[in-house]
């Protein structure tokens, strides 16, 4: 037959299973070389050599759960049988190979090249459909078909994400596997996977071919099948053989198309074929790969999982490596005998066939994390990055604490380009904003802002951030880092929903922004050429260092702060200006480490970190940023409803010695949990931690304690409460 | 590897009516939604000329119009795009030329500028070097 023989001689030519050197032909498949060798590829069970059940599968070059049928023998592979009873272990040896995903489109995908296949194929051809076929036999196995629809392949190179018009499966039928005592046993095929392992030359002894019909069992010796038992009305008979083979009868391979609804993903062909079910299973095991016996499913069914999923999730049947390819007939007629009708196919589950968590992986991305304008600045300068708000951001250039100092005696510079930004215009603009936060808006004159709560319908606050007035229609808001893009959806929602007549445009991204704060701030400004700052919570646009900025006089630090908002392509040039003026002055960046502990002494929360899903503006204290007089605004009637209940929920100032705890330590009194910090930081002006946290039962008695430390409840703000120095 | 280069322009929010005009004045421009447009290598000011005003924006006085340096964009021929950027693209691309199509690509929002000539690939800034260093 022109095959050539793989000997050790030649040096290259065996593979290796359970650690023995294993001679194979050319064009053997894994099984069938380890059949030639007198072995069963995985510990026992009916063989159908086809790749439809999970009786082969075993740990090839490190990766488990390989169909042996459908892996070609090459020389030096190592194959490893899953240990009987257990899981294989997943500490594989890693591949080294990095595998991608390559998107593809087309107008229809067919799944197998059979007769069927290839009639759909030339029926797209002939009506110029750009059609892509998947055929097992190729190595190109369907995992998964989605709604979309989407065909999910492997291929020798990558996994293939098709997107298609329209989907065929044409995979064929498989031929049922036997249910009966000593179906686990070795030496019994399906009637296809003998016909394969004999025109292989593989020599199956004496063998005895058995319908389903009249089967009673299976017996053996030494785990292998000796003889094959069947019945009749003249009672049991006894067959004796080396091999048992399981007459054909076959069952559609439809899981793909179980796998979705989408209506353009039909089977054809065998595929489409409703075969008779096979004799009601009585004992046995019916699902070889998760071992469910017919047992299992009685004690199921007397417990009362009586239908056809239930007894899936109960059993576990057909949940394993063949996703229910082998038990799924047994199982129908089993409920089909019980309840008196046909159950339909419980629901395909990806994947068809086991893939490698590489696989699974690849091309999954993680979320994108933007950069600032000033990154590399940053990076130049021995920042630290952290992601906060889906940016990378610098945590410290070294010493937040020298940080934490410029600002508070001197002048620094903060990044903060990854504010949300917007621009709202419109004659509508001010019924809208005034509808959409719970301050006023109307009485903020041009060149004036005012911060201000977003809060929802059920009045729990989602972000923060500034109006600013430009002109009588015209504003400038700005966000969180982290809720810039959920606040312009919320924006666009609602002024959509109530028809009124606003332009949005987010600028998140076109502008950068530069925070430069301390006492001296003011006089940075001046050395960049800007003769008169805005006064606090005042706005202007003018030239610093020559780059047009719109500076925004506010605080988060607690000191002095202009904010300048400038186009994003200018960055550079202006960060660089403003430390190159700043350097007489003592100016050096602060990163978040030092931002956050700097606002914390102020007592300002982070929407997000300091505040729940369901934080009202009472339980943070903030009361002052609602106005209930007004007519009306989003979650006003929630907080109208809410006003009179208790406040079980307070946010309160802590204070103590040492170290700042972990944010998120319980707040312990009298033995008992009674809250938990949110925020904490060592401050080095204090010389103590100061904290923000939650009490959850309001004031607690008796003396508190986080981290095993004593502490104290102190009002906030910590620093400068009369707000003087922000005013400088 | 693509290399993405600054696509500074001119970005504008104004009523349909009003966008419409601009986008026929400026035929670069590229129309992100009804009422948002972006034309490349144009200022504001060439826009605002007071009663003059360009290209239909006088026919909305509410329109906001502002620099918009937070773009960069990369051109490839389609043998470039089918080679790197297809097998990254989970959606197909429109079949009109020219052509803006906008989604995900890599999971990178992109905006996609479809030619008879090939494609350009037009993102925010910030997300530039992610995404070119998952086109490999």
């Amino acid at each position: 037959m022109g095959l050539m023989v793989y000997r050790l001689e030649s040096n290259v030519v065996r593979m290796v299973v359970d650690g023995k050197p294993v001679d194979f032909l050319e064009g053997d498949s894994v099984a069938l070389a380890m059949l030639r060798n007198g072995q069963h590829p995985s510990n026992g069970g009916t063989l159908c050599l086809a790749g439809d059940c999970g009786n082969c599968v075993a740990i090839v070059n490190s990766t488990a759960w390989v169909r042996t049928c459908q892996t070609p023998a090459r020389p030096g592979l190592t194959v490893q049988r899953h240990t009987v009873g257990t899981h294989p272990s997943m500490a594989g040896r890693p591949s080294g190979t990095s595998l991608t995903v390559r998107h593809r489109h087309a107008d229809l995908v067919v799944v197998g090249s059979g007769s069927s296949g290839r009639v759909a194929v030339a029926a797209a051809e002939a009506d110029g459909r750009h059609t892509v076929v998947f055929d097992a036999g190729q190595g190109e196995e369907v995992v998964a078909v989605y709604p979309g629809p989407l065909v999910i392949a492997r291929t020798n190179d990558a996994i293939a994400h098709v997107h298609a018009e329209e989907v065929t499966i044409a995979a064929g039928a498989a031929e049922l596997h036997p249910v009966c005592p000593g179906n686990q046993l070795r030496g019994i095929y399906t009637q296809r996977a003998a016909a394969t392992a004999m025109s292989a030359g593989i020599d199956l002894g004496t063998t005895m071919t058995v319908d389903l019909d009249g089967l009673v069992r299976f017996e053996g010796a030494d785990g292998r099948v000796v003889a094959v038992i069947t019945g009749g009305v003249d009672g049991e008979r006894i067959h004796p053989c080396d091999s048992a083979i399981v007459a054909t009868r076959l069952t559609s391979r439809d899981l793909l198309v179980r796998m979705t609804d989408d209506p353009d993903v039909h089977a054809v062909g065998s595929a489409a074929h409703a075969y008779p079910l096979p004799p009601v299973p009585t004992d046995g095991v019916i699902c070889p790969c998760s071992g469910t016996t017919v047992e299992d499913l009685n004690g199921a069914w007397d417990r009362g999982f009586r239908e056809l999923e239930l007894l899936k999730r109960s059993t576990l049947c057909g949940t394993g490596t063949c996703q229910g390819a082998a038990c799924q007939p047994h199982l129908r007629a089993y409920v089909t005998d019980r309840t008196g009708e046909i159950p339909r196919p419980f629901t395909g589950r990806p994947v068809a066939r086991q893939i490698t968590l590489g696989e699974a992986a690849a091309n999954v991305y993680t979320d994108v994390f933007r950069h600032t304008p000033l990154h590399d600045e940053h990076l130049a300068l021995g920042a630290t990055m952290d992601r906060f708000g889906n940016w990378w951001r610098p945590w410290h250039y070294g010493d937040h604490v020298a940080e934490y100092w410029a600002v508070r005696e001197a002048a620094s510079l903060g990044d903060v380009s990854t504010l949300g930004k917007m621009v709202v215009s419109g004659p509508d603009v001010v019924e809208a904003l005034e509808r959409l936060y719970p301050t006023t808006i109307a009485d903020i004159r041009p060149g004036r802002s005012r911060y201000v709560l977003l809060i929802n319908e059920r009045g729990h606050i989602f972000d923060d951030g500034m109006v600013l007035r430009e002109s009588d229609t015209r504003f400038v808001l700005t966000f969180t880092s982290g809720g810039a893009a959920n606040a312009e959806m919320w924006f666009r929602d609602w002024i959509e929903s109530w028809g009124l007549d606003v332009r949005v445009m987010d600028t998140t991204m076109s502008l950068g922004a530069i925070n430069v704060t301390g006492p001296l701030a003011g006089e940075l400004l001046a050395r960049c050429g800007v003769d008169e700052a805005p006064k606090f919570l005042q706005h202007r646009h003018i030239d610093v260092a020559g780059v047009p900025c719109h500076v925004m006089r506010l605080s988060f630090t607690g000191e002095a702060s202009f904010e300048l908002h400038h186009p994003a392509d200018r960055s550079v040039e202006l960060w660089r200006a403003l430390l190159a003026a700043g350097r007489p002055l003592g100016v050096r960046p602060h990163g978040l480490q030092a931002l956050f502990g700097m606002r914390l002494e102020k007592g300002h929360i982070i929407v997000g970190m300091d505040t729940d899903m369901d934080t009202t503006p009472r339980r943070v204290g903030m009361d002052w940023a609602v106005k209930m007089d007004k007519a009306d605004f989003l979650g006003r009637d929630a907080l109208l409803r809410t006003a009179g209940l208790p406040n079980q929920r307070t946010m309160v100032g802590l204070t103590v010695d040492g170290p700042n705890p972990t944010e998120g330590s319980p707040i312990w009194a009298d033995g008992r949990i009674v809250g938990q910090v949110t925020s904490t930081f060592f401050s080095p002006g204090f010389g103590h931690t100061v904290m923000l946290g939650w009490f959850r039962y309001g004031q607690p008695d008796g003396q508190l304690t986080v981290d095993g430390r004593p502490a104290t409840v102190a009002p906030t703000p910590f620093y400068d409460p009369e707000g003087h120095r922000a005013r400088l | 590897m693509l290399v993405f280069e600054p696509y500074p322009g001119t970005r504008v929010v104004a009523v349909p009516g009003a966008i419409d005009g601009l986008v026929a004045a400026f035929p670069s421009a590229l129309r992100f939604a009804d009422d948002e447009a972006f034309i490349p290598g144009i200022r504001p000011e060439q826009l605002m000329g007071g009663a003059g005003t360009t290209g239909g924006l006088a026919a909305d006085e509410h329109a906001i119009v502002e620099p918009d340096a937070g773009w960069s964009a990369t051109s490839c021929s389609w043998a470039e795009f089918e080679a790197v950027v297809a097998p990254y693209l989970e959606w197909a691309l429109p079949t009109d030329r020219p052509a803006i199509a906008q989604g995900l690509l890599a999971a990178v929002p992109v905006k996609l500028v479809v030619t008879a000539d090939g494609v350009a690939i037009v993102t925010q800034t910030a997300y530039a070097r992610d995404l070119a260093g998952r086109l490999r």
